[in-house]
């Protein structure tokens, strides 16, 4: 009888150490999330958001260690004002060079080992924008996850000039270096 | 009732949700990104006139194609600019006006009449030296019905001195001003003719003289003025006192404000002195649905308590061209019956439509 128990145990942590090194992949299919900016144009605090829903990317890897990318298609960024937009995607951001970012996840930290869990999570990794490649570090933030999908907000600032963005002004408004990025969406769970 | 309304309102969950106070829902939340004055509405600034044409005014119908638009930002199409560009101006100087005309016509059973009235007829400049600037309007006013002089019909509703003093790098956030304008108080929405307007005391040639500081944050904005009437016009009786408001951004297309204000006119006792106080809010769901809401109440130890309040929402049908219902309803007392002026209806319904030919003036 106790070697049958010291054998259940062992089978139960076998079994707990092969859910461990599960794989794990995560994927964001196109239109699965929504990428907007906010900047603040000076003076007035003019709030400027501007959005698109061209965004995928996904990671992988054992579960509680994932890497990956995302990338965006910047052209089809909308502030709400079409001045703006040409503004934004032709004299700044330069989309017909630079037509996409994409952010590489180097760690996501304390993330469990288990199945994801609801909670917040700082990731670093390395922004590719404006033809300029620089580390980030930033926040996600899962509010729901269940063994297929997890629902997600993820956000990180970066400062314009750091990637050789010409600082934005018109007519007396100028945009401010600092911008916060922000993602919002649900990503596909899948075990391997 | 309504205040638990206005509650509802301001707290229920939005999508993230003056002048054209709806400009909000573009994500404007102060005013001087546009307007000269700190308060908005009048002058506008180069910046302004370029998202007139670009955000406000109809230029072109929905099955129109626009022209691509400029890309560097020094380049317009000279359409928004003073007198569409024939007369460039310097940069310290900015250049407008305002004309309003009204055609009336009523056919009752004992006479017919069509008048053209001429509302207003203003010019309004601004010059700009550093941190200071200096606002005049002169325009044309109705004549008194004894008029003795030219002059008679001359009035500048606006004049001011101002001071930006903001730290180096904005120095826009802290202004002071001083002259003949009207003090911040509730949405300043060109409708001059409603309740939360005229009932309250801020109808167009109320304008008073006023000294106001001002902090025009990213978050808030706070104006607190002093008001000193009309010593030019006694004989106006208009009020002396002071008024605050609040304003705090919600989200990125939206603003809720609180307000404050105590009058009395010239000579009057202290029974006759209004109290003020109210909430405004202008939410935009979307970029192209907005509502615009004001609650007041209003205090005198003669009348007691009463209140006045204005809602519109208003839908964008096409750049420039706005569905909107508004409704507004006044009661100068609550509690004594043969003080009271009741006004309860939807004001009305129809189309807004901003033309670009307003671009030139």
């Amino acid at each position: 009888m106790k070697k049958q128990n010291v054998f259940l145990v062992a089978l139960a942590a076998l079994c707990a150490s092969a859910a461990n090194a599960a794989s794990l992949d995560v994927s964001l299919p196109k239109g699965s999330a929504e990428l907007s900016f906010d900047a603040v144009g000076k003076p007035s605090a003019l709030r400027i958001r501007g959005t698109t829903s061209a965004v995928e990317g996904g990671l992988t890897g054992a579960s509680g260690k994932l890497t990956g990318k995302f990338s965006a298609d910047l052209a089809t960024l909308d502030t709400g004002l079409r001045m703006r937009n040409e503004h934004m995607t032709k004299k700044y951001l330069e989309t017909e060079r630079f037509p996409r970012s994409e952010l590489v996840i180097l760690g996501i930290k304390k993330l469990p080992a288990g199945p994801i869990a609801a909670g917040d999570y700082d990731f670093e990794g390395e922004l590719s924008l404006h033809g300029v490649k620089k580390p980030v570090r930033g926040l996600v933030h899962v509010t729901r996850a269940t063994a297929s999908e997890a629902l997600f907000e993820a956000s990180f600032e970066v400062s314009l000039v750091d990637y050789g963005i010409a600082t934005p002004s018109f007519a007396g408004i100028t945009v401010a270096n600092q911008v916060t990025i922000n993602v919002k969406g649900k990503t596909a769970l899948k075990t391997l | 009732m309504m205040l638990a309304f206005f509650a509802a309102f301001i707290f229920s969950p939005l999508p993230q949700a003056h002048a054209f106070v709806e400009m909000v829902r573009h994500g404007y939340f102060n005013c001087i990104a546009c307007h000269a004055s700190p308060t908005g509405g009048g002058l506008l600034t180069t910046y302004g006139r370029a998202l007139s044409k670009e955000a406000l005014s109809h230029g072109t119908f929905f099955f129109e194609k626009k022209a691509p638009a400029p890309v560097a930002a020094e380049e317009t199409s000279k359409e928004e600019d003073f007198l569409h560009g024939a007369a460039p101006l310097p940069g310290w100087l900015l250049l407008g006006g305002d004309v309003r005309l009204l055609q009336a016509y009523s056919d009752t059973r004992s006479a017919t009449d069509v008048r053209a009235i001429l509302m207003q007829l203003d010019l309004e400049g601004r010059a700009e030296y550093k941190r200071l600037s200096m606002l005049a309007t002169a325009g044309r006013q109705e004549p008194p019905a004894n008029q003795r002089a030219i002059t008679d019909s001359l009035i500048s509703r606006r004049h001011w001195l101002s001071a930006k003093l903001g730290a180096d790098s904005e120095p826009d956030v802290v202004q002071v001003r001083a002259g003949r304008f009207f003090p911040a108080y509730g949405l300043n929405i060109p409708e001059h003719n409603i309740v939360t307007r005229r009932g309250l005391g801020f109808e167009q040639g109320e304008e008073t003289y006023n000294a106001e500081a001002a902090y025009l944050g990213e978050g808030f904005n706070v104006y607190a003025t002093a008001i000193f009437g009309r010593p030019d016009a006694a004989s106006l009786k208009s009020r002396r006192g002071a008024a605050v408001q609040v304003a705090r951004a919600v989200g990125t297309m939206g603003r809720v404000g609180l307000n404050g204000y105590t009058g009395v006119g010239a000579g009057d006792s202290e029974k006759a002195r209004r109290n003020l106080v109210g909430a405004n809010a202008a939410i935009a769901f979307t970029p192209k649905h907005y509502a615009l809401l004001e609650v007041d109440g209003d205090h005198s130890v003669a009348s007691a308590w009463g209140g006045a309040e204005y809602f519109k929402i208003a839908w964008e049908l096409d750049q420039g061209l706005h569905l909107f219902v508004d409704q507004e309803h006044q009661r100068r007392a609550f509690q004594a019956p043969d003080q009271v002026f009741e006004s309860a209806r939807v004001r009305h319904g129809g189309l807004d439509r901003f033309s670009l030919l307003s671009l030139g003036s």
